[in-house]
């Protein structure tokens, strides 16, 4: 799944660099494999990330434009901090995992782990199911999240905070 | 007037801990933990620090003033930074 995410977001961030660019030229560029490659593109088609236009000789790729909602927005916020990021893409992959099982996944301590996912639950992002003593979660809205985690990019201020906090809170940063 | 080239380093160490501190300051926003507030202060403390220290450019005649409040500012730095060490945040609900 995370190799998936990262692949549709190169596809994204090389049709975002190159409006109009044609399937052999982000392959070319991409060094994707032809079949990985389609399959990708109509993945983010369906999803209205990119449209498809046919000129005489070749199909060329746009981003859609998409203005987000007030809950893809609260996604997006918990998306540039790099703890909550790291939290949602594992349980895109894997769905139901317990603080500790994050914590070994993230790589990061398990009271920085606990504190991120407190956050992502009062904002209903993910939601908690315990069962005995221990609590698993899951994504609310996992289609939604995947999609803005390929739209999302890192800017160079989200890089510097994200460095600050983890050079002075994680243990184990990732 | 002659800048000293100690001043000058002062004034661009003040500018880097004002920068660190802004950096602070937005992951004590984004994140709501102490121990990243005690550190965007000793930051903002650092920086009015290095700026009295290099205080001659601004203030000539203020003499051994300055030098109390910088070795007490230095002392607020050692503090917050000792502060932030030492914080440990609860995790509200006990997940």
């Amino acid at each position: 799944m995370e190799f998936e995410l990262e692949t549709r977001k190169r596809i994204y961030e090389q049709i975002k660099k190159s409006p109009g660019i044609h399937f052999r030229e982000l392959e070319r560029r991409l060094q994707v494999v032809v079949g990985n490659l389609q399959y990708h593109l109509q993945y983010l088609e369906k999803k209205n990330l990119i449209t498809a236009s046919n000129d005489e000789d070749y199909v060329r790729y746009f981003l859609t434009d998409r203005s987000l909602n007030e809950n893809e927005r609260k996604i997006i916020s918990f998306l540039r901090r790099s703890g909550c990021r790291h939290i949602l893409i594992q349980l895109l992959s894997n769905p139901k995992l317990n603080n500790k099982e994050l914590a070994q996944a993230v790589g990061l301590s398990p009271s920085t782990i606990s504190w991120n996912l407190n956050k992502l639950v009062e904002a209903g992002i993910i939601e908690r199911e315990k069962t005995g003593r221990i609590s698993r979660f899951t994504i609310v809205d996992p289609p939604t999240v995947a999609e803005l985690l390929i739209c999302y990019k890192e800017s160079f201020l989200d890089t510097l905070v994200d460095g600050f906090i983890e050079m002075w809170e994680f243990k184990n940063s990732k | 007037m002659f800048i000293e080239t100690d001043e000058i380093i002062q004034l661009m160490s003040s500018l880097l801990a004002l920068f660190l501190f802004v950096i602070s300051f937005l992951a004590y926003l984004r994140e709501r933990r102490k121990k990243l507030f005690l550190l965007s202060a000793a930051f903002f403390v650092y920086s009015i620090m290095a700026f009295l220290d290099a205080g001659e450019i601004v203030f000539p005649s203020a003499g051994d003033y300055l030098e109390i409040w910088g070795s007490l500012l230095n002392f607020v730095v050692l503090a917050l930074f000792f502060l932030s060490m030492i914080t440990k945040e609860s995790d509200e609900n006990g997940i």
